[in-house]
């Protein structure tokens, strides 16, 4: 069903059990109060889709005692514009094509009546408007760019009375469901500054905002935050960490998608621009890293963990950051020194801890990879003595299992593993110049932070080579840290699980008849619960 | 007196000798009108395969004795339909001839034929291969012997997407000779080399025997047409499939510079099931075809604020196919499938579905499919799109914003 218009309404409607002959007893010529009868008996007839009778008892209104009523002639055109609006909701494409042509006649003449007669009714011209939008938009759309404009004015012309706030957001609503979100936006802030008019304070605003989130009315919710982030223009160190706190509200993490990570960057930018880096503390600063890093533009998170590196010298988590930026620098930029160099920070600062067993890994892969067996091998050294001092369970552990795999590789002088050395080529050879352009391959992990032995799910998405509705065959070489799955399937999903805690660095490599077109990879991160808790 | 009767059964039995039945036509602003019986025709079509819930891809439909061409030509009649295109006729070819001749005797719709050319042969189409080109060459003018006759024939349409296996990525073939080449690129460009003067070898031996009806080259989007440029000279109109969401871009004005022949949108659509929010989908398939068809009556011949270069389009496709997905398990065929095949970001409605996976290939049909029972007809249920586009031919204009109401909530 579209859009109802029941600004009229002074009443809760009608119960169905309620007689529509007891309703039109109500009617009285000529009497301004009967008109919410009036409405209260259309809601029975829309209820039950009688509308061929509802417009016959309009138009006999209409015919005896209120032919000056503006309201019965909007009615009659909103009983045509109801009955369409059935038709599409039940696919009566029969209906919609043979017979809204004459309807939409009808329609636009019984608006036309109704806005001669509205003039100093600002909340039936409104409503007359809007219809007269709907009702011309699909057949010319050019003259609905007009009609939608003055539709605007009339919002905007209309005085802050609680009937007009309710239209007016009731219209926003009924446009959030359209395709092109932005006419929402805009009738949405015309009804926050409507609300602005009749004096909300910020926290009131603000409170509302929070409403419309839970909701699931994000357009309204950015335009209710804006609105009281605008109250705050006059102390910039409270909105820039208002605004901080609006954007931590659509960010993703690691276990949500987040509402609009896009419009959350945006507003820490907003913040940033306001008083620079003292919006962010580091939990801030983090979250605006990790929200770039999730959005997959790592050149950006990249320069925001640096930011915390360089700002921050309490609370930030040093190697964890460093992982992040070593593993980034090395298979997003693909920068091997630079990824060496966060890498050995770890090896440097925190020798003993469990995260050099990730950072020996990775400086022995890169080593391995760039022919340089010796170093390799000093670094899987270290891993396994490491792993011994730390007392853990050689036989289970992931990195101590993939490091003899590599140990074994270049104590035998083979080749790295398949599908690793896939990875690598996809990652590194291909990005070298006068290389093909290798294929986008994106591979994203949801949950990308989850518990010990919680399901995730890894999807591999690429872009399209120019084959049409011919899709090329590609085989999918999945390597490194790929948790309990035991047979890794050659499709481009992996739903596996970790037993042990810490960040995993999963790469694919896609594959086709000619060739490696491409590689992707993702890093995730095991929590456990217990550690986590002390 | 004898001499009188020979003369007069002579020319009774022969063809008269007028213009051809169909061809096309230079303008002198540089245009191209389609002519047929010497009027201007305008190819509103739709592509016809109607295979009936629970077959599959070689099922034989011209033979089927609930005969859908007579329920859909009626249907079609009454939408607007002047064309249908078949992508390739059936072994029988008395059953085709039988099938174009009642769409057209009936309907009033013409056909344009199709052949693979051994596209889909196993283990792989040869095209380097003098023994397999010469197979092809003589199985498309054996069709075109037997059906060059029937009045509804409108064109021939050699290959279809064929072009996309250069690349080596779909359905690949080679030989030892391009092989050699080593470097991608240049094997890329022998194939297409070797697969368009095939494509000329056969126009040239079609004109020859079929002098009435033009010959046109399938080919998926303007891929490797500077090569067809050189080596496929003899063809006569160019017969694109594009997937571009709901415009087709600068393709009408792009091919005048690379091959300047007149343009038909043999296969273009959108799918009537949205991917993320999976369901149905008929608004955003109404939508997307009436802009399509807006784009091809836009570069019609002489509409000043287009190309000129196009001659109409046939929309893929009339019904459903409920066989496509999964094409080999038979246990699939009864259901419609909602998995998707492909992905293609111009489709944006559906784009965030998982992987980015949102066409959904057994969701075509301007026409849903309900089962009947026993050997009836499967029902058919015009979509939105039905009405839409059967309006827009009536009424033609350029679509610029439609506003369009959906569900996709806020």
């Amino acid at each position: 069903m579209s859009w109802t218009f029941s600004a009229f309404a002074q009443e809760p409607g009608p119960t169905k059990a309620q007689d529509t002959a007891a309703l039109k007893q109500k009617i009285e010529k000529n009497d301004a109060d009967s008109l919410s009868a009036v409405e209260d008996l259309l809601d029975i007839y829309f209820a039950d889709n009688n509308y061929e009778e509802a417009y016959q008892y309009l138009e006999s209104l209409a015919k005896d005692g209120f032919d000056k009523s503006p309201e019965i002639y909007f009615d009659l055109a909103l009983t045509r514009s109801e009955e369409i609006a059935y038709w599409q909701e039940t696919k009566n494409w029969e209906g919609v094509y043979d017979k809204s042509a004459d309807y939409k006649k009808e329609i636009m003449d019984h608006l036309d009546k109704a806005e001669s007669l509205a003039m100093d009714k600002p909340s039936v011209l409104l409503g007359v408007k809007f219809l007269r939008w709907q009702a011309t938009g699909e057949d010319d759309p050019d003259r609905a760019f007009g009609l939608f404009n003055e539709l605007l004015y009339t919002a905007k012309s209309m005085p802050s009375s609680a009937t007009a706030l309710d239209m007016i957001k009731q219209i926003g609503d009924e446009l959030a469901s359209y395709e092109d979100k932005s006419m929402a936006r805009r009738f949405y802030e015309i009804y926050v500054s409507k609300l602005g008019e009749s004096h909300l304070t910020g926290e009131e605003l603000k409170a509302m905002a929070l409403q419309s989130l839970n909701e699931d009315n994000m357009f309204l919710a950015k335009s209710l935050y804006e609105a009281y982030l605008g109250q705050l223009a006059d102390n910039k160190d409270l909105a820039a960490k208002e605004t901080v706190s609006v954007a931590d509200k659509f960010v993703a993490t690691g276990k949500e998608d987040g509402l609009d990570p896009g419009y959350a960057e945006a507003m820490y930018q907003k913040a940033y621009d306001l008083i620079g880096q003292a919006a962010f503390d580091v939990g801030a600063q983090y979250r605006r890293a990790y929200n770039l890093e999730r959005m997959k533009d790592f050149q950006a998170a990249g320069r925001q963990y640096q930011g915390l590196l360089d700002n921050y010298k309490e609370g930030v988590p040093q190697k964890e950051i460093y992982f992040r930026l070593g593993v980034l620098s090395a298979y997003a930029e693909k920068n091997i020194p630079k990824g060496l160099e966060y890498f050995s920070k770890i090896k440097a600062e925190f020798p003993k801890d469990p995260m050099a067993l990730d950072s020996f890994y990775q400086l022995g892969l890169l080593s391995q990879w760039q022919g340089q067996t010796d170093k390799a091998k000093e670094f899987y050294s270290a891993l396994l003595t490491l792993a011994k001092e730390l007392n853990l369970d050689l036989e289970k552990n992931d990195l101590v299992l993939l490091t003899r795999e590599r140990q074994k590789e270049i104590e035998e002088k083979k080749e790295i593993a398949y599908g690793l050395k896939l990875f690598l080529e996809g990652i590194f050879k291909l990005a070298e110049p006068g290389q093909r352009a290798p294929l986008d391959v994106d591979l994203t992990a949801r949950p990308a932070e989850m518990d010990l032995n919680q399901s995730t799910k890894f999807v591999v998405t690429t872009s399209n080579p120019q084959t049409g509705c011919l899709m090329p065959a590609y085989s999918y070489e999945w390597s490194g840290q790929t948790g309990s799955t035991n047979n890794i399937p050659n499709a481009p999903e992996l739903v596996t699980d970790y037993s042990l805690s810490g960040f995993k660095v999963v790469g694919v490599a896609v594959v086709d008849s000619s060739g490696l077109q491409g590689a992707g990879f993702e890093m995730v991160e095991i929590e456990n619960p217990q550690i986590s808790g002390e | 007196m004898l001499l009188f009767v020979v003369g007069f059964c002579l020319t009774g039995m022969g063809k008269a000798p007028s213009a051809k039945a169909v061809y096309v036509k230079t303008l002198k602003n540089g245009h191209y009108q389609l002519m047929v019986d010497n009027k201007p025709f305008i190819i509103k079509g739709v592509c016809y395969s109607p295979i009936p819930i629970g077959q599959g891809h070689d099922y034989d439909f011209w033979s089927n004795a609930a005969k859908p061409w007579e329920t859909d030509g009626a249907l079609m009649k009454k939408m607007g339909v002047n064309t249908v295109r078949f992508y390739q006729p059936g072994e029988n070819l008395d059953t085709v001839k039988k099938v174009i001749a009642d769409l057209y005797e009936h309907y009033g719709i013409r056909t344009i034929m199709g052949s693979w050319l051994g596209f889909w042969n196993y283990p792989a189409p040869f095209y380097d291969d003098a023994a397999f080109r010469e197979k092809v060459k003589q199985d498309v003018l054996n069709m075109v012997r037997a059906l060059k006759d029937e009045k509804g024939i409108l064109f021939w349409v050699l290959g279809n997407e064929n072009n996309y296996s250069f690349s080596g990525k779909i359905n690949p073939w080679s030989s030892e000779r391009i092989d050699k080449m080593g470097d991608p690129r240049q094997c890329l460009l022998a194939r297409a080399e070797v697969y368009y003067s095939l494509i000329n070898e056969i126009a040239q031996e079609i004109h020859k025997i079929d002098p009435d009806h033009p010959v046109a080259m399938g080919n998926g989007e303007l891929a490797c047409l500077d090569v067809a440029n050189k080596t496929a000279k003899d063809v006569d109109i160019l017969a694109c499939i594009i997937y571009r969401g709901k415009t087709f871009g600068n393709i009408f004005n792009s091919l005048k510079t690379t091959y300047n022949k007149p343009l038909v949108l043999i296969e273009f659509g959108c799918d009537a099931y949205n991917a993320y929010e999976k369901k149905e989908d008929e608004e955003d398939q109404a939508a997307f075809l009436e802009s399509q068809w807006s784009e091809i009556y836009k570069n019609l011949a002489n509409n000043p604020s287009g190309a000129g270069n196009c001659i109409g389009g046939t929309t893929f496709e009339w019904t459903d196919e409920w066989w496509k997905h999964n094409d080999w398990d038979p246990n699939g065929w009864s259901v419609h499938d909602t998995e998707s095949n492909w992905s293609n970001a111009a489709y944006y409605f559906d784009i965030k579905a998982e992987r980015n996976m949102n066409m959904n290939e057994e969701w075509f049909g301007i026409l849903g499919l309900q089962k009947a029972e026993g050997d009836a007809l499967d029902k058919r249920i015009p979509r939105k799109a039905y009405y839409v586009i059967r309006e827009f031919w009536k009424h033609p204009y350029d679509v610029k914003a439609a506003t369009k109401k959906n569900n996709h909530g806020a």
